[in-house]
């Protein structure tokens, strides 16, 4: 019985542990915590009035002042520290004096080209003779860029009529291969020296030139080769013989024709202007701060930007409603055209005040059918620059043309318009169109400009690459179509877009050439920028800034044989000056005990520290580690390496602020982590530090 | 008695019918065995223990089979003080572990307790995230106890840590001091 029972007992016992399935089991793990003092703690800086340490000394906050930069804009534009003559010009210099917003100071190059004369100017002659043939005197042109011939001369010993012309090419012996360039004819002239304006020519440098005439008049000439003036001496004037009886009521002929050559030199000659645009203007301030560490001058930019073109697939764009009428007495019509295919009508508002293409070459319907056909054939996915100068006064009518590598030229003229167009009207007024939408041309077009003043060559090719402003004189309307169909012209004419179009980047021009900075150094001009970008141009002008007078001057970055007009939007220019400051140490960080710790800095969190240009907080101790950064604004380092605070009585490291500056007054703050390790393990405490700048 | 006679009797059959239903309920030959194989492991070693963290040194101290862990802990005043690895846990087993409360003293409404601002346990697994807490807070002289955890699974020859953060009160009188007990409960 008894051995029953316990076999019972065993297998009840195995049975029930078989019931529970697992190991289950608890481990204890009592923890003492018992409050000590640290053996690190903080103590206050050696700047007064910086630092305060809280209870128990294992936290603290800082309270340090932020110098903020002086800023001082530009006090006056009317010294001359070089005694030089100042060019270019300013449009509202007192933008400089403030900003940047949207009032700027514009900077315009001046053209400083003198001109001159080309030909024979002697008034000695004392002979004259009357003849029927059409005569020609050749030479190579003066080795100048930026040539434009406005005018032709020439002596007469009687009254009667005359035409003139100004020819290239050819050879020096030759001028039969010579074209035609400008020209006037069936001018009434009278004894002594007649000028005579003919349309505006770029004449190019070092090119075999002539001049050809036929008169009804006498004229002066000297057969001494040395009269011969800038023609060649050694031949003298050509004469082509035929016709017999020239006709000076009629245009010139295209080309000069055959003919011999006599020793004769006749009183004819050329006046030409030459483009050389130029800006030199200084600014100056006095009463300037010049005792600071740092010093900047700081100027901000608002290049110009020509951004879009109007890009029509069979739309087009109204001006205004529609109803604008261009149709002046004297005006000027340009606009840059792109063409994906070369035809149709690029603008137009009536069908007597328009143009379209015959073939490839564009006609204008000016006052009447037909006024005027280009001898420029266009084609497709080029950039050209049309400009239509009409003048009802002068019955003058031009056409010129460029692109982007040629200026504009002459490229078609009728000197005998008899029409107007101040009497056709408007149907409607369309660009990349004409009237109401007729044959809309598909392509690119750009910077629309319509003058009430007939412009010479010279003042379009100083601006056709150049964005303007809308406020020039004698422009009316003015649509730079970058990304809308703004009339930024007086006329505002705002327009609108019909049909199917877009915006392109595609532009014909874009940025002016470069605007150097120079700095007046006391006997000479040390640059500064070669160019100024957009934004902000900073640069540090320590070393010239020694006294309260500080003198700079914006100057063209092309100033030899400038061909074009440049101008710059200058919105502010000032000296930025300041020091920035450092707190050796604004807490001490001590050890009180034997063991050894290492500590380092940590943000963890902040506020309003955009308005920081600089600050590097540090432990230091003999060696420095920088273990906090802010840079413009921003933390650029957020936490520090480890550094030792070795044991020992009172051994201590110290923080430091240093290279702290502000942009603006207000107040920061900066709430960090002083963690101290025990060396080689992760166990560690953190004590708060905030930083308060103001 | 003869044994014909015992087996007769009410007892004896009662006995008979519980035995042949402890044998039916251990029929499971893998049952049985795999029983026998935990029984053998749970002799020879704990199959998860305690063991040294980055933080042990000088505050660690180990019991018998590694089962009982002992942490002297510093308080300092305002300021926490960390152990990120004041003590592991290795595991041999996969097994699934827990945080619990066991005791701590003094207890409520000693003025000893305000000395203290908080102790928190932070059991982490070896890539540092977070797989439990006992948090432990004070308010005048009472605690703010915490519930357990609830069980995580720890993979074989995966080792853990428990983390300690604490903090006295700012003030605090330096000497002062507290036991918090807590388990491991390992199944």
């Amino acid at each position: 019985m008894i051995w029953l029972v316990l076999t019972v007992l065993i297998l009840l016992g195995y049975s029930l542990q078989s019931v529970a399935g697992s190991v289950h089991y608890s481990m204890l793990m009592p923890a003492y915590g018992t409050v000590s003092s640290p053996s690190v703690i903080l103590e206050g800086g050696n700047c007064s009035g910086t630092s305060t340490i809280y209870t128990n000394k294992t936290s603290a906050k800082v309270n340090v002042t932020a110098p903020v930069p002086i800023y001082d804009f530009i006090d006056n534009n009317v010294s001359n520290v070089d005694s030089s003559v100042g060019k270019g010009t300013h449009s509202n210099f007192t933008a400089q004096q403030y900003g940047p917003d949207s009032i700027y100071d514009a900077l315009t190059e001046t053209n400083i080209g003198t001109g001159g004369n080309w030909g024979i100017t002697s008034s000695s002659f004392a002979s004259t003779s009357t003849h029927t043939t059409y005569r020609y005197m050749g030479g190579t042109s003066p080795n100048t860029n930026g040539m434009i011939v406005t005018r032709l001369y020439i002596r007469c010993g009687t009254t009667g009529t005359a035409a003139i012309a100004l020819y290239t090419g050819g050879t020096l012996s030759d001028p039969t291969g010579a074209t035609k360039r400008t020209e006037a004819y069936n001018v009434a002239v009278s004894a002594g020296w007649n000028t005579i304006d003919v349309p505006d020519y770029s004449w190019p440098a070092n090119t075999i030139t002539w001049i050809g005439w036929c008169h009804s008049a006498s004229i002066y000439y000297s057969t001494s080769s040395s009269d011969c003036g800038n023609f060649q001496s050694g031949q003298g004037r050509w004469n082509q013989p035929s016709p017999a009886d020239a006709d000076q009521t009629a245009p010139m002929p295209t080309n000069p024709g055959a003919g011999s050559f006599s020793n004769a030199w006749y009183a004819v000659y050329a006046e030409y202007t030459v483009l050389d645009w130029q800006l030199d203007l200084e600014g100056q301030w006095t009463g300037a701060d010049y005792d600071e560490t740092n010093e900047e001058l700081a100027i901000y930019v608002n290049k110009w930007g020509n951004t879009y073109s109007l890009d029509a697939t069979g739309g087009y764009m109204i001006i205004g409603s529609g109803t604008p009428n261009w149709g002046s007495v004297t005006g000027t019509i340009s606009f840059w055209v792109k063409w994906d295919t070369v035809g149709n009508r690029p603008w137009g508002q009536h069908d007597n005040m328009e143009t379209r293409f015959s073939g490839s070459n564009l006609v204008l319907d000016w006052g009447a059918t037909g006024s005027l056909t280009s001898s420029t054939s266009f084609t497709n996915s080029t950039w050209y620059f049309i400009a239509i100068v009409w003048n009802e006064n002068t019955d003058r009518l031009y056409l010129y043309v460029g692109d982007q590598t040629n200026r504009p030229t002459l490229d078609a003229y009728n000197n005998a318009w008899t029409s107007t167009v101040s009497t056709v009207g408007v149907t409607q007024n369309n660009f990349m169109a004409s009237r109401g939408g007729v044959n809309p041309t598909d392509g690119k077009g750009d910077d629309l400009r319509y003058w009430n003043t007939e412009r010479t060559l010279a003042q379009i090719q100083s601006d056709y690459k150049t964005e303007l402003t809308g406020s020039e004189t004698n422009l009316r309307s003015y649509f730079k179509l970058n990304n809308n169909f703004d009339d930024v012209g007086p006329n505002n004419n705002d327009g609108s877009g019909s049909g199917s179009y877009s915006f392109s980047s595609d532009v014909p021009f874009n940025a002016p050439e470069n605007i150097r900075v120079d700095v007046w150094n006391g006997s000479a001009w040390q640059n500064l920028f070669t160019d100024l970008t957009n934004g902000w141009n900073n640069v540090s002008v320590s070393s010239y800034l020694n006294s309260s007078t500080f003198t700079i001057r914006f100057k063209g970055g092309t100033e030899t044989s400038d061909i074009t007009q440049d101008s710059w939007k200058i919105d502010a220019t000032l000296l930025q000056v300041w020091t920035t400051q450092t707190y050796d140490y604004v807490l001490k960080v001590v050890n009180q005990g034997a063991g050894n710790w290492v500590v380092n800095m940590k943000v963890y969190g902040s506020s309003n520290i955009g308005r920081l240009s600089t600050l590097n907080i540090s432990l230091h101790d003999g060696t420095s580690s920088n273990q906090i950064a802010v840079s413009g604004g921003s933390i650029v380092k957020s936490e520090g390496e480890s550094y030792n605070l070795p044991g020992g009585v009172n051994s201590t490291i110290y923080i430091s602020m240093s290279n702290l500056l502000a942009t603006t007054a207000g107040t920061s703050y900066l709430y960090v982590y002083l963690k101290i390790r025990v060396p080689n393990t992760s166990t560690y405490s953190l004590y708060v530090i905030t930083f308060e700048i103001t | 008695m003869k044994l014909r006679d015992v087996s007769s009797k009410k007892p004896v059959k009662f006995l008979a019918l519980l035995l042949t239903a402890m044998f039916i309920a251990t029929a499971s030959a893998a049952v049985y065995y795999a029983m026998l194989m935990q029984s053998k492991a749970t002799v020879a070693t704990a199959p998860v223990y305690f063991s040294t963290g980055n933080d042990s040194s000088g505050i660690l101290t180990l019991g018998t089979n590694d089962t009982y862990a002992s942490l002297s802990l510093s308080a300092y005043p305002n300021v926490t003080l960390y152990y990120d690895q004041a003590v592991n846990l290795t595991a041999t087993a996969a097994k699934q572990i827990q945080l619990r409360h066991v005791s701590i003293s003094p207890g409520d409404g000693d003025p000893s307790v305000s000395n203290f601002t908080s102790v928190v346990f932070t059991l982490m697994n070896a890539t540092g995230s977070v797989k439990g807490t006992l948090t432990y807070t004070t308010s005048g002289n009472q605690w703010t106890e915490p519930t357990t955890t609830g069980y995580v699974a720890i993979g074989a020859t995966e080792e853990w840590t428990i983390k300690v953060e604490i903090k006295a009160a700012a003030g605090a009188k330096t000497g002062v001091s507290t036991t918090i007990v807590i388990a491991v409960d390992v199944k």
